[in-house]
């Protein structure tokens, strides 16, 4: 029974999580899966004069309108380079409404334990990086994106 | 100048009717409770005041916004002829420069989301043929 106990307590402490592991220019990066309304194919996007840098615009999803950033644009500093790959991810940040991301290709998902994942760099302080966490899959290395700071509210 | 005036029905203050207009390709709703006349300015007649364009419609002076340039949409070719929506805001009287006229529709405002604080836009509509029409937001023009 006691060895029952310690078992229980040393799962509580360890998370397993489910993400959206997808690439952004030669970058691999994971988005917690909880966090994904849905994952569309580009539709016209409406440009939103004076919206913020690497915001292209609002989409049209099912009747709604949704806001839609460039994530090449907002990691990597450069433009969107369509390709039939390109897909835009739905993101619900639950007050601040749904967000779309446009990513070059969505590859898998992936369930990661908190365990596996290393502070991304230890120069900056947590609250300034875009990246929560890196894993190691094989000879990828993937960057677990902190939602809230991406968007940036 | 050539004169059009619309009726504007005073109750419809509430997510009602706009007029669509264009500029290039882009699509603008300008909620129809903010417009006073629209009128189609030869650009000879337009003036300057203190570095502004204006033009005298009845007797007043009132000052030119072009959407185009605050937009920088990508406009169609200059003509002889301007399309200026005269519009009021608590008193204060302005002229949004636009390309094309679509007529009046009804609305219905959606927020911008995480973009709901942009200047001049106070949310999004969608219109027939899931077009996307950014709606403007009048008290940003009277700064």
């Amino acid at each position: 029974m006691s060895e029952l106990a310690v078992l229980n307590q040393l799962e509580a402490k360890e998370e397993t999580k489910t993400y959206i592991i997808f690439n952004v220019g030669r970058g691999t990066y994971g988005i917690d899966v909880a966090s994904v309304n849905t994952i569309i194919q580009m539709p016209k996007i409406t440009r939103v004069p004076n919206a913020p840098i690497n915001y292209k615009g609002v989409i049209n999803l099912r009747g709604d309108i949704v806001p839609v950033m460039s994530l090449p644009g907002r990691l990597d500093a450069r433009e969107d380079v369509m390709s039939d790959e390109t897909r835009i991810i739905i993101l619900d940040l639950e007050d601040l409404g749904l967000v779309g991301v446009t990513v070059d290709e969505v590859k898998e998902v992936l369930n990661i334990s908190d365990k596996e994942l290393y502070d991304s760099t230890p120069f900056e302080k947590e609250d300034s990086t875009l990246v929560k966490g890196v894993a190691k899959r094989g000879d990828d290395l993937i960057s677990i994106l902190d939602i809230k700071a991406l968007i940036n509210k | 100048m050539d004169l059009r005036e619309i009726m504007v029905n005073e109750n419809d203050e509430e997510n009602s009717s706009a007029l669509i207009a264009g500029i290039g390709e882009e699509l603008f709703a300008i909620p129809l409770s903010s417009i006073l006349t629209i009128e189609d300015v030869a650009v000879s007649e337009i003036c300057t005041v203190g570095g502004e364009d204006v033009i005298h419609l009845r007797g007043s002076v009132i000052s030119l916004v072009y959407l185009g340039k605050l937009f920088e949409s990508v406009e169609g070719e200059n003509k002889n002829n301007i399309t200026v929506v005269v519009c009021d805001y608590n008193g204060s009287c302005f002229g949004l420069v636009v390309e094309t006229l679509y007529g009046q529709k009804e609305i219905n405002k959606q927020s911008l989301g995480v973009l709901d604080d942009v200047n001049f836009f106070s949310g999004a509509t969608i219109l027939d043929e899931e077009k996307i029409a950014m709606i403007l937001n009048m008290e940003s023009f009277v700064a």
